[in-house]
């Protein structure tokens, strides 16, 4: 490669910032420089590029109105002075884009997000190849390197115990969840048409009226409609068209720094995709799909891509796999199951279709969901098998918390599920509440700061187990308010902490999610994506430092969870330790649910 | 005969576009063969600075068309590729290419004098286009010395004061009528690159600076310490007003009797104001001395628009704004004398019709 003489001049009264670091790259790669200083007239430059007699020009200017004028006359003068055949000259700035470049005459443009090697390749006259290890973003398995070694023998013991009896107490029981998952699966595997029809009758036997009468009569439920083959049509047609001009940004700026989630659920698959593509766009790793809370509160599915005007996106095959198919290669995508008459079917479809990860948690689901505690916990071990089987990590969310449910306890539920998991041969991921939970504005935990509680949280449970933590859900819950810059601090603050504290991953809210009034909007979104990603370039490997107090409430808690524990197994039950309040009580704002009560079959041998 | 024929604007929203797109129609109805190129790029849909909207040129069948690459996927028109060239833009290669299906185009070809002769050339000799447009490019003139003329837009966008917009226009249209050097003169100067001093005997003990531009303090001064016996002083690249002001200050009349040769009016038009310039002509003219041209580049037409982009401080955006079209097109006609056209609300068929003499005399 020929040593190049450049001449970099900015073409501005002060900035030159960007010219300062090409130079040093351009030096690197043992090309001579010139920066000029500031504020040179045209003329000034033009004389000396013909003295130097630079080969490359690089100009920076910021715009504004009149200054494109002067940027084409710098290079009418480089062509009058008889010099434009022999340099090549570029230009940059905020403003700058490649057909502004080429409409000023310039032989190359350099926007934001320009990088010194783009410079330097443009000066070489090469074309300009990205890095693309740089840029490129894999999809990270957040379970990986974790053995779930329990480091506290005694929670590990006490948890062997409640989960032996869990087992116990669902072989040989059923619910008519279990069994239209088996069904949906038979239909899902089918080719012989008549057979699929059979199924579906049979499936439809074991639904509620709303849903039996939509396989019966084709009658959807009220708000609630297929979307027609042109907006399906559509939907593929965009999700293709911005596919093809996506360059997703990357939050992390270190490897410690954990996965982004956001969570979705507008009502309508096709409003879903554009926000997840939109989260992606901005550096969203994950996307977590919330069902509608009636959907967990019905027995069975409907078919078909459905939309509705409600909260929470509708769970069938088709919605599913159409927004699975607009995902980027590298989005983690988690449907959850952790509540609700149809979990053993949700992760059989989100496995079937391919999502990377579900959420299950009988303490949470049955406290905080509404579900009556046996059927769920009947349901959950058959999907949590399920889980295993598509090699589908899930979440045990400790949501309970919001309900008023203190962290020691809602813990030990987690801790009872996660072992469950286990031994059933799935691998489960922790995932603690990270926010201004209600136990603390209580008991005054965070009247000081945000910080010890939440930091207490993670201390003990890498104290008791080696596990993934997924801090939920979303992060700086009830810290954020109707201002979008408050909230979007708030989530980027709690998203260091977090990543501090050496979490896997964490799910996060948009600026607008809890004063929206209405749906979450995009740009809502972006702030708190771009807050975080500031957040994370901002403390990069740095610590933040509790205080004392977080290490004394880790211990607290951890003697609370063994306390719960020995309860349980003193109970002999875990069923009924979620019905008599142990896990959580009345008094702490937990109440068991109802839906599916007594509905749990006996089979006999 | 054909024609090469530059189109370009004193300032943003001056009307370029519209009159190249106005040229275009009336060529059509011609059925004269056309070539089409421009400056850069041009025809975007909004203006890159105010973000109001800019026409785009509609171009039919059998139009050559000389744009980047990344363009001919932009608008509505087809194309066949005749050649891709060796021509590099920020949007990609230029390419050659004839108008298979009608349709909205986004020009962009090449930015640089010596490229756009060779697209003019292959679209001329080779393609047999009767007239080529070149439509240029923000405030790019130099490349224009490669045409045969240019019709020059201007108007409110340019200066909402209209005496002054006349004035300037005034001057422009005077310097690109210098009056012409001999053919002698042009055979002997066209290959000297450097500034030179020219003793009363032409050929001998001719002086030359290490500079083809008349750029700085240095420059000046040396033309100066060395002028006493010089009976000409060529500059064949850019002069620009600051030095040509210093080289007036210094000289004085000493310029009695001695003559100044640039190369083209691009060379003194890109380096300053009009006006000025025109002023510091005069006043070598007033000291006895004399400015010639080697070749000049004949102001086919002025088209002029009452419109400008006028900015609210209120909402921080722009609005439509209009100088009074009457005064502007009345003032213009009385103090230059070439056609003076305003687009918008007389067409272009006398335009045309004034060019189409040269082509079709």
């Amino acid at each position: 490669m020929k040593k190049k003489k450049v001449l970099l001049a900015p073409l501005d009264p002060v900035h030159d910032i960007g010219l300062k670091m090409i130079k040093r790259g351009l030096e690197q790669k043992g090309h001579d420089t010139l920066l000029m200083p500031p504020d040179y007239s045209q003329e000034e430059i033009i004389k000396s590029i013909i003295d130097n007699d630079a080969d490359i020009v690089l100009v920076s200017r910021t715009l504004g109105y009149g200054v494109a004028e002067i940027l084409g006359k710098f290079i009418d003068l480089a062509e009058a002075a008889e010099i434009r055949d022999r340099i090549k000259i570029g230009i940059g700035g905020m403003a700058i884009r490649p057909e502004l470049a080429a409409e000023l005459g310039f032989d190359a443009g350099f926007g934001p997000g320009t990088t010194v090697a783009e410079a330097v390749a443009f000066v070489e006259g090469r074309k300009y190849i990205p890095e693309e290890t740089k840029g490129k973003k894999n999809k990270k398995d957040i379970t990986e390197g974790y053995n779930y070694l329990f480091h506290n023998k005694k929670i590990e013991k006490l948890l062997d115990s409640i989960v032996d009896g869990i087992l116990d107490y669902v072989n040989n029981k059923t619910t008519t969840a279990i069994q239209r998952a088996e069904i949906r699966r038979r239909i899902l595997e089918s080719d012989n048409e008549s057979e699929i029809q059979r199924l579906r009758v049979d499936y439809s036997k074991l639904c509620d009226d709303v849903i039996k009468s939509f396989y019966v009569s084709g009658k959807y439920r009220e708000k609630t409609r297929p979307l027609t083959s042109s907006e399906v049509s559509a939907l593929k047609r965009y999700v293709d068209e911005v596919n093809s001009r996506m360059n997703p940004l990357r939050l992390q700026h270190n490897d410690k720094n954990p996965v982004v989630f956001i969570q979705y659920g507008t009502g309508c698959p096709f409003m879903d995709i554009a926000h997840i593509k939109s989260c992606e766009a901005w550096g969203s790793d994950g996307a977590v799909h919330f069902d509608p809370s009636w959907g967990a509160r019905t027995e069975g599915f409907l078919e078909g891509y459905i939309t509705h005007e409600e909260d929470g996106s509708v769970i069938t095959y088709e919605n599913l796999k159409s927004i699975k198919m607009s995902l980027a290669p590298n989005t983690l995508w988690q449907v959850r199951a952790h509540r609700g008459l149809n979990t053993p079917e949700t992760v059989l479809l989100a496995g079937k279709i391919g999502a990377d990860l579900t959420k299950v948690n009988i303490a949470y689901g049955s406290l905080g969901g509404g579900t009556d505690p046996e059927r769920l916990t009947v349901d959950a071990v058959a999907a949590i098998k399920y889980a295993a089987e598509f090699n589908m990590p899930f979440d045990v969310v400790t949501n309970e918390e919001l309900c008023g449910v203190p962290a020691y306890k809602a813990f030990a539920g987690m801790l009872i599920v996660s072992k469950l998991g286990l031994r059933l041969g799935a691998k489960p991921i922790l995932q603690p509440l990270f926010c201004y939970s209600p136990e603390v504005m209580v008991s005054g935990q965070m009247e000081d700061n945000y910080v010890d509680f939440n930091a207490a949280k993670i201390y003990c449970l890498r104290n008791i187990v080696n596990a993934p933590i997924w801090c939920g859900a979303p992060i700086g819950f009830l810290t954020q308010t109707e201002d979008r810059v408050q909230s979007s601090l708030m989530t980027a603050l709690h998203a260091s902490l977090a990543s501090s504290l050496g979490v896997d991953g964490i799910s996060i809210a948009s600026s607008d999610e809890a004063f929206s009034g209405g749906p979450i909007t995009v740009p809502a979104r972006i702030d708190t994506l771009r807050a975080t990603q500031a957040s994370f370039r901002f403390f990069g490997q740095s610590s933040i430092a509790p205080t004392e107090n977080a290490q004394n409430w880790a211990n607290e808690i951890e003697e609370g969870i063994e306390k719960v524990l020995e309860s349980v197994v003193k109970n002999g039950n875990f069923i009924e330790a979620l019905y008599q309040g142990i896990l959580g009580s009345r008094e702490d704002g937990a109440y068991p649910g109802r839906a599916g009560k007594n509905s749990v079959i006996k089979q006999f041998c | 005969m054909s024609l090469i024929i530059g189109i370009a604007g004193t300032a943003k929203n001056t009307g370029k576009t519209t009159t190249t797109s106005s040229i275009l129609d009336e060529l059509y109805n011609k059925k004269i063969l056309i070539g089409l190129t421009s400056i850069g790029y041009d025809g975007e849909e909004t203006d890159n600075i105010t973000g109001l909207p800019k026409p785009r040129l509609f171009v039919k069948k059998n139009t050559l068309l000389a744009t980047a690459e990344k363009c001919l996927k932009a608008g509505s028109a087809d194309y066949d590729i005749l050649e891709t060239t060796d021509i590099m833009t920020p949007l990609g290669r230029i390419c050659i290419v004839r108008v298979h299906k009608e349709g909205l185009a986004v020009v962009a070809g090449p930015n640089k004098g010596s490229q756009l002769k060779y697209v003019e050339n292959k679209m001329i000799n080779e393609l047999n286009c009767k007239v080529v447009l070149v439509d240029g490019a923000l405030n790019r003139i130099a490349p224009m010395i490669e045409t045969d003329g240019v019709i020059i837009a201007t108007g409110a966008s340019r200066n909402v004061n209209i005496d002054i917009l006349v004035k300037e226009t005034k001057a422009l249209h005077e310097l690109l009528n210098l009056p012409e050097v001999s053919k002698e003169e042009l055979q002997y100067f066209t290959d000297i690159s450097k500034i030179a001093l020219i003793p009363k005997k032409i050929h001998e003990k001719t002086s030359f600076l290490n500079y083809g531009s008349l750029i700085g303090n240095d420059i000046v001064k040396e033309i100066i310490d060395k002028i006493k016996c010089a009976e000409t002083v060529f500059i064949p690249a850019l002069i620009s007003e600051f030095a040509l002001k210093k080289l007036n200050d210094g000289l004085g009349t000493l310029w009695a009797n001695k003559t100044l040769i640039i190369k083209d009016p691009i060379k003194l038009i890109t380096g300053g104001n009009p006006e000025t310039l025109i002023n510091e002509i005069k006043k070598i003219k007033f000291n006895g001395g004399n400015v010639k041209t080697l070749k000049n580049l004949p102001l086919l037409a002025i088209t002029v628009n009452p419109f400008y982009p006028k900015y609210r401080f209120d909402i921080d955006s722009y609005e439509p704004g209009y100088i009074d079209r009457e005064e502007l097109v009345d003032k213009m006609r009385a103090s230059v004398d070439v056609p003076i056209i305003d687009i918008k609300h007389e067409g272009s068929l006398r335009l045309l019709k004034s060019i189409l003499n040269l082509v079709q005399p």
